[in-house]
């Protein structure tokens, strides 16, 4: 009966009720919808530098990522690829040489990262493929082809079938440099590596600076990406004098992302909701406000304080509950809508780009933060009972009866 | 022994600079079985009386002893739970739990309690056709006229079973046919069930009925008097 006394007085003052639920739901729906956003945006942008540039982990000689040196590499690239292909944790392996160099045409010169790839391997590795705007990937059979990224060709004044000119180092330190004809032009989210990727065939590349078989990296997709410390770990093993790295360690900020979106989430919910506890606190005051008489008779016939604590404690989670029901449902629907249609940011693909941002992405909410909301709006409805509840029980019951 | 014993009972409360002596040196018994009414003019103590008879307010000093247990020193909580399972309480304003019905109201006294649904249904509709109202057990409060709804204020009272009932001022809002009506009720009760009414009142109609009336002055007895003496 006390639930029903609870909801009974919910019902009594319709107008005020549905106020503070309509606060609740509207709160709880804008929070869900920008968390959604805000969670799929970095998920997906993770997910696309992972696609199209990282992958899951990669193998390095120890001094490469410091060194940036072209004698810092791995021989045996394709013995290491044998080795990774017999393992249960890879789906699909490339290995490339990576050399600092400078891409130069006719109006200016820009400094590059060359990529010397196998386009096979690579095409299961990574996207870039996937990713041109312009053009193909290395599909003519010609020598001499290089797919660059969409900022690159812009600064270079370059588009299709352009030439450039690549220079680097040698393996004997010496500056050499090949001309290369632009077969492809990619877009990636990554402004930063749009502005400065140049991929080669490798063998073309081994064959500019003088090296054969030797590579500065080698990149992996994992069956599993869910199990990246573990697989990290293994491979490490197979690899013992390398350095074998994952996403998390090679791009640490994609790192930081990936791991505190969930806890940002849940901060941004848990200020949402906090910001509503004052607003049932408010409501249920005035409740307990409006009906101290009858709280006088409550407990001058024997309603004790825990009882009294309930009713209003229940009274607050009817209210509460009420309202996020409704602006979970309201949240969900237009979550599942907006991930049907997705979102598309094309107008501010430049500034988001810069960011490492996706311009177009599907919203989604993971069930976990449903069964959060609801643990949040929980405690938020017993914490706004508290100080009501304290009122409604230090009555005087003589002087509630008498004076109001 | 007397169902309600004050003995020497001052209340002091503090209002303010001045201090208001409400009830002085009180020494009063009432039996099990009366139907008293305590009369006296506004601000003679004797809604503080009945407070502090019904364990609502603790005596500055003196003793309040109800059914053989001296409450004047009980706890908070103790207090609570002794109104619950001894004291009937019928307000001036009804005070009925206006988002229950009349059978709601009636139940939820033993609901409290603690006491099985089965019994709870039983007494409910006892209770409820005893002051004439069998016919209204599913109104919501707000579809009963005072009298009735002051009817329903006293089957709570005696739904939890109490040693007795205190009434302030239970005529006060009701017309004389609703007054008379109630009045006849309660009479009808006292006799059947040996159940003691205890009344504040100014209500001649109510002293009419009365068979003892206490009358205070100024917090204290003046006037101590049973049908048949006056």
């Amino acid at each position: 009966m006390l639930f029903q006394v609870a909801y009974r007085n919910v019902l009594r003052n319709w107008k005020r009720s549905l106020i503070i639920i309509l606060a609740i739901a509207s709160g709880l729906w804008g929070g869900i919808v920008a968390s959604a956003v805000f969670f799929a945006m970095t998920d997906e942008s993770v997910r696309a530098a992972l696609d199209s540039r990282i992958s899951h982990v990669q193998i390095h000689h120890p001094d490469f990522l410091e060194s940036r040196s072209m004698r810092d590499g791995m021989s045996d690239p394709e013995g290491m690829l044998e080795t990774l292909r017999l393992s249960v944790r890879v789906r699909a392996a490339t290995a490339r040489v990576v050399l600092e160099g400078m891409a130069s045409t006719a109006e200016t010169a820009v400094g590059v990262t060359i990529f010397g790839i196998n386009p096979d391997q690579e095409k299961d590795v990574t996207t870039i493929a996937s990713k041109l705007v312009e053009g193909s990937y290395f599909e003519d059979g010609k020598e001499h082809r290089a797919v660059i990224g969409g900022e690159l060709a812009r600064k270079l004044g370059a588009r299709l079938r352009s030439k450039v000119v690549l220079s680097t180092q040698d393996v004997d330190g010496n500056i050499v440099a090949t001309s290369v004809r632009v077969v492809g032009i990619f877009r990636t989210e990554s402004t930063p590596f749009d502005e400065t990727a140049v991929f080669v065939r490798r063998q073309e590349l081994e064959k500019l600076v003088g090296t054969v078989d030797f590579v500065h990296e080698v990149a992996i997709v994992l069956n599993s990406p869910d199990q990246l410390e573990a697989a990290t770990v293994d491979l490490q093993e197979l690899f013992p004098g390398l350095a074998v790295q994952s996403w998390k360690a090679l791009a640490p900020e994609l790192g930081y992302m990936n791991d505190f979106i969930g806890i940002y989430l849940e901060v941004f919910l848990a200020i949402i909701i906090f910001a509503m506890l004052f607003g049932i606190t408010n409501t249920m005051l005035m409740s307990v406000l409006d009906r101290i008489r009858e709280f006088g008779v409550l407990s001058a016939i024997g309603m004790k304080g825990g009882r009294v604590f309930a009713m209003i404690m229940l009274e607050s989670m009817v209210l509460s509950l009420t309202g996020a029901v409704l602006g979970i449902a309201a949240g969900a629907g237009t979550v599942a809508l907006l991930g049907e249609t997705g979102i598309d940011l094309a107008a501010f693909a430049e500034g988001l780009r810069g960011y490492g941002y996706v311009e177009q992405f599907y919203p989604a909410m993971p069930f976990v933060f449903y069964q959060h909301i609801i643990i949040w709006v929980l405690l938020a409805a017993f914490s706004a009972s508290l100080y009501p509840a304290w009122k409604a029980i230090r009555l005087d019951p003589a002087q509630a009866v008498r004076t109001y | 022994m007397a169902l309600i014993e004050l003995q020497n009972v001052d209340k002091i409360y503090d209002a303010g600079s001045v201090p208001v002596h409400a009830l002085k040196d009180l020494t009063l018994e009432i039996g099990r079985g009366e139907f008293t009414a305590v009369v006296g003019p506004s601000g003679s103590g004797k809604t503080t009386m009945l407070n502090v008879v019904g364990g609502l307010d603790r005596p500055t000093s003196g003793t309040v002893t109800l059914d053989g247990k001296e409450i004047s020193h009980f706890r908070r909580s103790e207090l609570v739970d002794f109104r619950l399972r001894h004291i009937g309480f019928v307000f001036q304003a009804y005070n009925l739990i206006p988002v229950l019905t009349a059978e709601e109201n009636v139940e939820f006294i033993m609901l409290l309690q603690g006491r099985p649904k089965r019994e709870r249904r039983r007494v409910v509709r006892e209770l409820l056709e005893a002051v004439g109202l069998g016919d209204k057990m599913t109104s919501h409060v707000s579809e009963l006229s005072g009298g009735q709804q002051q009817r329903v204020a006293v089957a709570r009272a005696l739904a939890s079973r109490p040693s007795f009932v205190l009434a302030d001022e239970p005529t006060a809002n009701l017309d004389s046919a609703a007054a008379s009506t109630l009045l006849d009720i309660m009479e009808q009760l006292n006799r059947e069930r040996n159940m003691t009414f205890v009344f504040s009142t100014h209500d001649p109609r109510v002293v009419d009925r009365a068979r003892r009336v206490v009358r205070l002055v100024d917090g204290r007895l003046s006037e101590d008097l049973t049908r048949d003496a006056r």
